[in-house]
C-alpha cells in the first residue's frame, strides 16, 4: 500500500486534515466532523451550494476500499474534485475578492435556516474554478447551537471587509496587506489607514471603528462574553442582519482606480495593433499544436492571448502585476462564463513566497502547478530591464517551469525599449536579440522563429 | 428605542468590563460589536447584558468575600 501525503498547510482544525494521493485530495474526518459532515450533507444549503458548483464536489469514501493506510485513525475520508490551480487572496482582484467575499456571506446566511454554521471565515476557504469561486473547507460548517454567536465574523473582517474597504475608499491596495499577515487585517490597523472622512462612509463607523475598540476593551477579559450572550439571549435573527448587512455593503463597494491607469492600457493596445494579428496567428498555431493540460500566460494583461490558449488548454493561469488588468480580465471572464481561466495578480519579478508556519502553509507559485505550456508575451523588456533581473536567470526560470514556451523577443529599437531606458543608466549588456537566442537555446530547442512585421519583435516557440 | 440608549447601554457594557492582565482575546469584543448591527434583536440582548451586568454588580457588593476558615489558621 502507498503512502499519503499530508498538505502542511491543513492544521489548524484538528478534526478534518487535507492529505494527497495520488494526484486525489482526501479529508480524515474525526468521529466529530464526520458528525457535521454527516448533517450538512443532509441539508438543503448542501445540496444548492454543490449543485451550482460553489461548494467543491465531495464524497464519503469507504475507507476499506482505499488504496493507502491512513495516518491517523479517522472515522471517516472525503474525497474532493481538484481544482486547477490553487491561488491565494493576495493573488486575487478586488472584484474577485469581493465575489469571494459575498460567497462567504451567502453560506453563513443559507445556513441560518437549516442550524448549520460556519466555524470561520477565511478567504482561503475559497479557490476558483476559472472565474467562479468555489468554498473548498467541507470542515468549516458544524452543527450551531441556539444562541451561540457568529464566531468567524472577525475574520470575515479581517479577510474580507477590511481589504476591500481599503481599496474601494482609500485606493490602497490589499494584496500586499494579506500576503503580510495570514490572517488579514486587524480592525486597528485598517483604522490607522482610513481618514477621518472615511468614518463617515459604509461600514467604518460600525464595522471598523466600533469593533477596533471593543476589541482593546475586551482584549483581556475575564468574563465569559460567549455565556453571557447566550444567557443574554443572543439568536440568530442578530446574525442575519449582520450578515444581511455586511452582504448589502460588500455588494456596494466598488473600486475606481485613476483614469490614467485606463488610459495607459488604451495606449498599449494601440501600440501593438500592428503586430497584434500575426502574433495572435503564431500563438494560435503552438497551441493548436496539441492538447494543454496547464498553461500560464504570464504578463497577461486582459487576456487577449490567455483565451487563445484556453481554446485547447484544460485550464489557463493568467497572471498580470497590474491589478487593474486583472481585474477587468476577471470582469470580462465571470460575464462571459468562461470555465477555465483564473486570472490572478502576480509580479513575476516579485512572485508568491512560501508563507505561514513552518513556511509551508502557504505555498509559493511554481508549487502550486506545473504547466506545460507557458506565454511570455511582451514581457521580457518589463523583467529585465524594468525590474533588472539578469535576462539569463529569467530564461533558465521559465525552464524551470518545465513547459513548452511562447516567448516574444521585444529588441532595443522597439519604442517600449526605449520608454524603459529612459532615464536609467543602460546597464543591459545582455539585453540584445543575439544574447537571448544564446540563453534561450542553452534550455531549450527553438522550434520556430519568427520576426513581426514592425521588425522590433520577434516571436519564439522553444520546447 | 433611541440611538442614544443603545449607546448609552453599551457604554454601560463597556464601562463595566474588568480588566486584568489575561490572555489577549479580541474576539469578545467583536462578538458584542454584532449585538450593534443586530437590529432590533441586537438591542433587546444589549439591554438584557446592561441589566446583567447592573445587578451583578449589587449582588457582588452585597455578598461578603469568602474568607479562609478558622480551622486552618
Amino acid at each position: 500500500m502507498s503512502e499519503i501525503a499530508a498538505e502542511p498547510g491543513s492544521f489548524r482544525d484538528r478534526t478534518a486534515r487535507v492529505f494527497y494521493h495520488d494526484g486525489h485530495i482526501f479529508r480524515g474526518l474525526s468521529a466529530t466532523a464526520l458528525k457535521e459532515w454527516q448533517a450538512l450533507s443532509a441539508t438543503g444549503l448542501y445540496r444548492r451550494f454543490a449543485e451550482n458548483g460553489a461548494i467543491v464536489t465531495t464524497r464519503q469514501r469507504e475507507i476499506g476500499s482505499l488504496p493507502f493506510r491512513l495516518d491517523e485513525p479517522w472515522a471517516a475520508v472525503l474525497e474532493h474534485e481538484r481544482l486547477p490551480f490553487v491561488s491565494y487572496p493576495y493573488e486575487w482582484s478586488f472584484e474577485m475578492l469581493r465575489d469571494a467575499a459575498l460567497l462567504q456571506l451567502d453560506l453563513v446566511l443559507a445556513g441560518l435556516d437549516e442550524g448549520i454554521g460556519l466555524k470561520d471565515a477565511s478567504a482561503y476557504n475559497v479557490q476558483w474554478k476559472g472565474a467562479t469561486p468555489v468554498f473548498v473547507d467541507i470542515g468549516s460548517f458544524y452543527k450551531r447551537a441556539e444562541g451561540e454567536p457568529w464566531v468567524g465574523y472577525r475574520q470575515f473582517c479581517q479577510m474580507f471587509l477590511y481589504p476591500l474597504l481599503l481599496q474601494a475608499y482609500r485606493d490602497v491596495p490589499f494584496q500586499a496587506w494579506m500576503r503580510g499577515n495570514i490572517d488579514g487585517m486587524d480592525a486597528e490597523v485598517c483604522l490607522n489607514l482610513l481618514s477621518a472622512r472615511d468614518y463617515f462612509r459604509g461600514g467604518v463607523l460600525a464595522h471598523v471603528y466600533l469593533q477596533a475598540k471593543a476589541q482593546k476593551a475586551y482584549n483581556s477579559t475575564t468574563r465569559d462574553v460567549r455565556a453571557e450572550l447566550n444567557k443574554a439571549g443572543f439568536d440568530t435573527r442578530i446574525i442575519k442582519t449582520n450578515a444581511e448587512g455586511l452582504r448589502k455593503l460588500v455588494a456596494s463597494l466598488e473600486w475606481k482606480p485613476k483614469q490614467s491607469t485606463w488610459s495607459d492600457y488604451l495606449k498599449c493596445g494601440h501600440y501593438e495593433a500592428a503586430d497584434a494579428e500575426q502574433k495572435r496567428q503564431f500563438v494560435r498555431d503552438v497551441v493548436a499544436t496539441r492538447p494543454w493540460n496547464m498553461t500560464w500566460d504570464i504578463g497577461c494583461n486582459v487576456g487577449v492571448f490567455s483565451r487563445i490558449a484556453a481554446e485547447r488548454s484544460a485550464s489557463v493561469v493568467a497572471m498580470d502585476a497590474d491589478h487593474l488588468a486583472v481585474d477587468k480580465l476577471y470582469r470580462a471572464l465571470k460575464a462571459e462564463h468562461v470555465p477555465n481561466i483564473l486570472p490572478l495578480v502576480v509580479n513575476v519579478t516579485d512572485p508568491s513566497p512560501n508563507l505561514g508556519w513552518r513556511n509551508l502553509e502557504r505555498k509559493r507559485i511554481n508549487e502550486r502547478g506545473r504547466p506545460d505550456l507557458v506565454l511570455a508575451l511582451a514581457l521580457i523588456h518589463h523583467v529585465v530591464i524594468g525590474g533588472n533581473i539578469p535576462l539569463a536567470e529569467f530564461v533558465q526560470w521559465l525552464r524551470d517551469l518545465g513547459g513548452e514556451l511562447v516567448i516574444e523577443f521585444v529588441t532595443r529599437q522597439d519604442p517600449m525599449v526605449a520608454t524603459l531606458l529612459r532615464n536609467k543608466d543602460d546597464h543591459y549588456s545582455d539585453y540584445t536579440e543575439e544574447s537571448f537566442e544564446r540563453e534561450l537555446s542553452a534550455r531549450f530547442k527553438i522550434a520556430r522563429r519568427q520576426p513581426l512585421g514592425s521588425g522590433t519583435r520577434i516571436m519564439y516557440h522553444a520546447q | 428605542m433611541s440611538i442614544a440608549f443603545i449607546c448609552f447601554v453599551l457604554l454601560f457594557v463597556w464601562v463595566s468590563e474588568t480588566r486584568v492582565d489575561a490572555y489577549l482575546d479580541p474576539g469578545s469584543g467583536s462578538m458584542l460589536v454584532q449585538l450593534l448591527l443586530g437590529g432590533v434583536a441586537g438591542v433587546a440582548v444589549i439591554a438584557r447584558l446592561g441589566w446583567q451586568r447592573f445587578r451583578d454588580i449589587f449582588r457582588s457588593s452585597g455578598s461578603k468575600p469568602e474568607g479562609p476558615t478558622k480551622s486552618h489558621e
